[in-house]
């Protein structure tokens, strides 16, 4: 997909100059914090889960080439065909060749965010194969050629009235007159276009939420049920997915699911899960033929040694970004990749490089909500602080950003000058601002108090208040 | 090759031992319960999840609890597509209901499984598929109905395991079906609406 994140200033102020996007963003994610809040006091023993969680994440990558490799035996002794792809350009030529020999024409999707990461629609396509979303969100964005704007919630950012006019657009082969004024009528008009594909496809494609050694199977979690019919129906099945997907055992990806499932929606279970092993066996009336499974490094092994190893712990629930302050303000597009929140600003530079992407990790305010939240405790604010000092190490900056930070970095190094320069400056503030408490205006920079307050200082510097309360005066 | 660049890649940045296996976990106590109580937490959360639970006697009750249940909620019963053996061989004629043997069809409108399990902890039933149950049953039609025994009913997804290890040991079907309510969407307009692609209306039959 198309990498837009150098216009991020550019593209939140207009997220926050829209009022459509405002009013479709006011209504959602609070409802998700308000429901996970609900399922996570509903099981005392939530924090420990967490704790479980991490650890079996932990682990599995700590060993990820041998669970791999006996996810790979397995999945071969049930019937599937394992590939592997270095990069986005192999993967996509992969999957377009096991389409290719199934004589495809159209291919029905489950919802899947590493095949919008590695752009197989546009690919797809380009080789003359129609492709339909069958998720109810990524069906209504296709239509619109947009990217998910939530990686749950792929068209949080659009209204019911969006949709009701997409559909009369787009269903043209339906009675004008008809009524769709709910989101009950919608939903019953997209499944019946929708089912229409997913009879007629010849191969369906899913992603996977985790990929399990023991067994040889994927697991995928839908609340539509689409993923189901997505593999069942069409003739060929492929399974796209990352390498850290790996689960060792059905066992640990219990616990992954009771943190997955209420981090995400507050739900204690997804809708559907399913945990499919191979293709059809010689008695089963229904099913696949083919069972193809397409696993993908695509920057993943670079992440397991450059400090960011954590973030690959991830089970993509997207409760970081539905407790963003910076999420809730501007929505997904804004991010300009595929990962939006606080998870895409430490994925995407990891994915493509800092150079680009150096805004991302900067579009937070360090509130840490997003950890709190995280069901397997990623540290996404220090790994965004650390992406932050190698943006300042090679990102591209302007010359001020630089003379700012260069000034500082020289006091900052040097206590004896800071204590100065702080104690005289503290001084002359509190003197121009002790009266009324805060400031109203200032010199520079000029803009910042439109949004927010500055307290005035007090008079003694941080540091001065310290050393009085070590040696215990009294405040 | 890339596979095995992959892994050498993998290899080359996991310098670090590999942490040694997890010791085997529990369910949470608070999700535990067994026997009688895993009956009752069972009714409690699917129905929670708006599944209608309805209790049998005995295999040969089931045919009459159907065909109530049917009439009760105002849907039209005339064939149910059933290919387990031990349902198909119920008196469905008995309650004025006809059967249609194997695989679902996109037309059907009403389709019966058997599960393998029920967990309580959620409310949730497992679904192995297999000529008895092919797995369609419980994806394309607008109404799906699930038979469970009583016995099968248990407290956790751990319990739910060991079931499905007791009958298939390491090679699992081709696919476990763990259904957690019927189908549902929240995509548009961020309001819940039942029977987005799969079942708009899920009952429970406990045998």
């Amino acid at each position: 997909m198309k990498l837009d994140t150098a216009h991020f200033p550019a593209n939140a102020a207009a997220a926050l100059a829209n009022p459509r996007l405002q009013s479709a963003l006011a209504k959602l994610p609070g409802g998700l914090v308000a429901q996970r809040r609900a399922a996570v006091a509903a099981v005392p023993e939530f924090e420990a889960l967490r704790e479980e969680a991490r650890a079996i994440r932990d682990a599995t990558l700590s060993d990820l080439a041998n669970h791999l490799e006996a996810f790979e035996a397995k999945a071969t002794a049930m019937g599937s065909h394992v590939h592997w792809a270095v990069d986005a350009a192999e993967a996509r030529l992969k999957i377009s060749d096991v389409c290719r020999s199934a004589n495809a024409r159209l291919v029905i999707k489950g919802k899947s965010m590493v095949t919008e990461e590695i752009g197989l629609n546009a690919h797809l396509e380009g080789n003359g194969i129609d492709v339909v979303e069958s998720d109810l969100g990524e069906y209504i964005i296709q239509k619109r050629g947009e990217a998910p704007s939530h990686i749950i919630a792929p068209a949080i950012h659009l209204t019911e009235a969006d949709v009701e006019a997409d559909f009369r657009s787009y269903h043209t082969h339906l009675n004008p007159d008809r009524t769709l004024g709910t989101p009950e009528s919608l939903v019953a008009e997209a499944r019946a276009v929708l089912r229409q594909k997913f009879l007629t496809a010849d191969v369906g494609i899913t992603g996977a939420n985790f990929l399990i050694s023991e067994t040889g199977s994927s697991i995928i979690v839908t609340n539509e049920g689409n993923g189901d019919l997505t593999q069942i129906l069409p003739r060929v099945h492929i399974v796209v997915a990352t390498i850290d997907k790996v689960v060792p055992t059905l066992d640990q990806a219990i616990t992954l699911l009771r943190v997955l499932a209420r981090s995400a929606t507050g739900q204690d279970m997804t809708a559907y899960t399913t945990i499919a092993t191979g293709p059809r066996r010689a008695d089963d009336l229904d099913g696949p033929s083919e069972c193809h499974i397409v696993l993908i490094d695509n920057g993943r092994t670079e992440m397991l040694s450059s400090g960011m190893r954590e973030a690959l712990r991830c089970i993509r629930c997207g409760a970081c970004m539905n407790h963003c302050p910076v999420y809730n303000a501007i929505g997904g597009h804004a991010y300009g990749w595929v990962y939006p929140g606080p998870i895409g600003a430490v994925l995407t530079p990891a994915l493509l490089g800092i150079t680009e992407t150096s805004h991302l990790p900067n579009a937070s305010t360090f509130c840490g909500s997003c950890e709190t939240v995280c069901p397997v405790k990623i540290p996404l604010v220090s790994l965004m602080r650390s992406w932050r000092d190698r943006a300042h190490d090679q990102g591209p900056r302007t010359r001020t950003a630089r003379l700012w930070s260069g000034t500082w970095a020289y006091a900052a190094t040097r206590p004896a000058l800071y204590h100065l320069l702080a104690r005289f400056g503290i001084a002359i503030a509190s003197a121009f601002g002790r009266r009324k408490g805060h400031f109203r205006t200032l010199p520079f920079p000029r803009g910042w108090l439109k949004h927010r307050d500055l307290p005035a200082p007090q008079g003694r510097t941080f540091q001065q208040l310290w050393k009085e309360t070590e040696r215990g005066v009294p405040r | 090759m890339s596979r095995e660049s992959i892994l050498t890649r993998i290899r080359a940045a996991n310098t670090a031992p590999a942490q040694p296996p997890l010791k085997p976990h529990a369910a949470p106590a608070s999700l535990n319960s067994s026997g009688a109580g895993a009956i009752g937490r069972f009714r409690t959360t699917a129905v929670a999840k708006g599944v209608t639970v309805v209790d049998v006697d005995k295999p040969a009750a089931l045919p009459l609890a159907v065909a109530r249940t049917l009439t009760a909620t105002n849907l039209r019963a005339d064939t149910i597509r059933v290919n387990d053996p031990k349902l198909c061989e119920l008196p469905w004629h008995d309650a004025s209901l006809a059967i249609a043997r194997g695989a679902a069809d996109p037309l059907d409108t009403l389709t019966l499984s058997s599960a393998l399990a029920a967990v309580a902890e959620t409310g949730s039933l497992v679904l192995g598929s297999g000529p008895d149950n092919p797995c369609a049953l419980a994806f394309l039609p607008e109404t799906h109905l699930v038979a469970i025994a009583r016995s099968n009913i248990v407290g956790t997804f751990e319990d739910a395991l060991a079931i499905l290890h007791t009958r298939y040991a390491d090679n699992l079907p081709r696919a476990i079906n763990i259904i957690s309510g019927a189908s549902r969407t929240g995509d548009i307009g961020g309001r819940i609406v039942q029977g987005a692609h799969g079942p708009r209306q899920l009952f429970v039959f406990i045998i």
